[in-house]
């Protein structure tokens, strides 16, 4: 283990030809920069995606770490970010979210947990959703809701844990998929091992249920209201004012993992890089 | 937001009525209206035009005769200048007071108070103003006072009346009619940056959704009929969609009682 810092954000770029993850990640680098005070950011590339980096991303990126080679399947990278981090102390984010306001506040809460996942998540109009539609195999399975979307995690016994047990996991996803009730998924996401996971170390030691604003806005389709076959885009006015993200005339308060990989724009890029 | 504790104001009540060809809205707001001021004990002001015009300006559905007619509802934004009182509750016509809460209402803080949710005796109201847009308000019963953001909202009430079709594309809004009920709701969204509020009038509308025979008000429930059933419900206020009964010498008779009532 060789931290190099107290705290920061780490997200996983591995581009897969279809979607630009490693811009993605400069876009959220950039929003962490402009909007957070603890805005230290890493980045975990695979070979390719270490190609593709260039100077903008360099000057952006604190850490660029290249991830070890794995046969856990496309996810299997996130279950060495404890060993991977630069920091004591993770925040760890898809890299399709986004931040309008500081949550450097939301810090004084995660430390009262080694390891915490954010637990259910909000729609557009900011409020807990209730929709089941993509938690199945969770309701099916007693799972805790969790989303590896948003989570923090320090170098402690606690969090490596919960990282070896993940780890297992995807080693041994046949196996594992084969003892959980309705699995819907060949290859394991890492939201499903994630949530194995903590149900091994105990939900309770990686979970805050008290604090029911760890999580964020989640633009999956059904989540929101819409169809399936739509992106967000496609139903609803989306505003970018000056940081602030507005969709469907709700300005977006809390992190949005807007989900469609196109929802990023040029103005939004130029507006980050000032 | 006002200090309410530096001098008495005044208070009122307020309705528009404009008379279309079928229905004699003006008629209805005097027996509703006088009902209305004898439960709230306030004043009331009613606000119409000196001559019937006949203009086509909109169109709603009408229960009791199952077809579209002609709907006056735009204008309703004028109610911060026209309204004689410093702190104003506006009414409907079809909004029938029958108990004194809405008085509580006024010992609270705030610019301008909408009514946010409603329950109906035989159907259930969309919640959205489309299949992807925001919760909407009912325009039936409000209550503002005369401060700086309410002159803003109803200003910007104006505004979205005024660019309706724009608003409506906005707001993915289904209808195509223009309804206070929308222009409201998104005035309020716009005025508290962009986000739902819910702060409402406390007490859930009860609205009378179809056509029905008769009122009666007991001392604390109310039984309603319509063809086929009888409903009880408590004594609330009601929100009475049907404009014929409302026109009707059983409701005059009925508000008549309860005038009369000590």
């Amino acid at each position: 283990m060789n931290h190099k810092e107290q705290l920061g954000y780490l997200t996983v770029a591995c581009n897969d030809g279809k979607v630009d993850y490693l811009n993605l990640a400069y876009v959220q680098a950039l929003c962490v920069k402009k909007t957070q005070k603890n805005n230290k950011f890493a980045v975990v590339v695979d070979g390719s995606t270490k190609k593709q980096l260039n100077e903008k991303h360099l000057a952006t990126f604190d850490y660029v770490i290249e991830a070890p080679e794995h046969p856990y399947g496309r996810y299997g990278t996130e279950a060495f970010l404890f060993e991977l981090t630069p920091f004591k102390e993770t925040i760890k984010l898809e890299s399709d979210l986004l931040f309008t306001r500081s949550i450097d506040h939301w810090i004084n809460a995660f430390r009262l947990r080694d390891i915490v996942l954010s637990t259910g998540c909000q729609n557009y109009t900011q409020e807990i959703s209730d929709v089941r539609a993509y938690r199945k195999t969770f309701d099916d399975n007693l799972l805790p809701d969790v989303y590896n979307g948003l989570m923090y995690f320090r170098f402690s016994q606690t969090a490596k844990n919960f990282f070896d047990a993940a780890k297992s996991i995807f080693a041994n996803w046949t196996t594992v998929k084969n003892q959980i009730k309705n699995c819907r998924e060949d290859e394991p996401s890492t939201d499903i091992v994630f949530a194995l996971a903590a149900q091994i170390i105990g939900r309770e030691s990686c979970t805050l249920p008290s604090a029911d604003f760890i999580n964020f806005v989640h633009m999956k389709p059904a989540i929101n209201g819409f169809n399936n076959n739509l992106h967000s885009n496609q139903v609803f006015v989306t505003e970018f004012d000056q940081g602030m993200i507005r969709i469907n005339n709700v300005n977006q308060y809390h992190p949005l993992h807007y989900y469609d990989k196109n929802f990023i724009t040029d103005e939004m890029i130029k507006f980050y890089e000032q | 937001m006002q200090n309410l504790k530096k001098s008495e104001k005044s208070r009122g009540i307020l309705a528009f009525a404009y008379n279309v060809e079928t229905i004699d809205y003006v008629s209805i707001a005097q027996s509703t209206l006088k009902l209305a001021s004898k439960n709230l004990n306030l004043p009331y002001t009613l606000i119409t035009d000196k001559q019937f015009k006949n203009e086509f300006s909109n169109s709603r559905f009408d229960i009791d005769s199952g077809s579209f007619i002609p709907w006056r509802n735009v204008g309703r934004h004028h109610a911060y200048d026209l309204t004689p009182y410093d702190e104003t509750l506006v009414i409907d016509v079809d909004y029938v007071v029958l108990n004194n809460d809405l008085t509580k209402i006024f010992d609270t803080e705030w610019d301008y108070l909408l009514q946010r949710n409603t329950f109906a005796l035989t159907a259930e109201f969309p919640k959205l103003m489309g299949e992807t847009s925001l919760p909407y308000i009912w325009a039936t019963v409000f209550a503002f006072r005369k401060t700086a953001k309410s002159k803003i909202y109803f200003d910007m009430i104006g505004r979205i009346q005024r660019n309706y079709h724009y608003y409506r594309s906005l707001f993915n809004i289904q209808e195509r009619i223009f309804r206070n009920d929308f222009a409201f709701a998104i005035a309020d969204i716009v005025l508290n940056g962009y986000n739902i509020s819910k702060c409402s009038i406390p007490e859930n509308m009860l609205t009378v959704d179809q056509v029905i025979h008769s009122i009666e008000v007991l001392d604390k429930n109310l039984i309603i009929k319509d063809s086929s059933k009888s409903y009880v419900a408590p004594r609330t206020n009601l929100h009475v969609m049907s404009k014929a009964y409302l026109q009707s010498d059983d409701f005059k008779k009925l508000v008549d009682r309860l005038l009369d009532e000590s």
